[in-house]
């Protein structure tokens, strides 16, 4: 089960960490794991001003952390990534789990 | 691109393990050298085996490797012996 915590401060995105395995098939056809990887690495490359944000990537455990004031354009962008990660969740609860917090 | 895109990021790497067997010897290529009718020289291999698969009849010897021989030169018989066993023998001729 890969699990994904959202966190807003001030209704302003402060942090996303995504941690595990979806485990929805073997290394190799995980198709949930792909598009988290792709919704997640995907929206981070769009991202402006990356110097704004702590971003650490690593197998079954990604942190993005805003450490500065985000652009409304950087806003957007994470706001995408929420909105596919949503998307995915919908006929993959089992797989994957997501926490506003 | 600031970021790599893995497609498995978030796979688990479970069960993907390498396997301890793959391995095999070479075919040993037992089996007959002389098949029923034929003509074989005397001290030529007529069977290869492990075990007795076939035992030995009239003109013919078993091996230390159980390989059945013939001990005359002549024609190679395969017969019935009992109810369950096969043995083979040769008819000695010139």
């Amino acid at each position: 089960m890969l699990k994904v915590q959202i966190a807003y401060k001030n209704n302003k995105f402060s942090s996303l960490v995504m941690k595990g395995h979806a485990d929805s098939a073997e290394y190799g056809h995980d198709l949930v794991c792909a598009g988290a990887s792709a919704v997640v690495i995907g929206g981070l490359n769009n991202i402006r001003d990356i110097k704004q944000f702590k971003v650490h990537i690593a197998e079954g455990d990604v942190k993005v952390e805003a450490i500065g004031e985000i652009s409304q354009h950087d806003e957007v962008v994470l706001e995408t990534i929420v909105s596919g990660l949503k998307t995915l969740q919908e006929d993959n609860k089992q797989f994957i789990k997501i926490e506003i917090l | 691109m600031m970021f790599k895109l893995n497609l498995q990021l978030f796979a688990s790497k479970k069960g993907v393990g390498s396997t301890k067997n793959g391995r095999d010897s070479a075919g040993r290529r037992l089996g007959a050298k002389v098949a029923d009718g034929q003509w074989c020289h005397a001290g030529s291999i007529i069977y290869r085996q492990r075990g007795t698969r076939i035992y030995p009849g009239e003109n013919t010897k078993r091996g230390g490797d159980d390989t059945i021989f013939a001990t005359v030169s002549g024609i190679v018989k395969y017969e019935r012996l009992g109810k369950d066993k096969t043995c083979v023998k040769v008819i000695a001729s010139k």
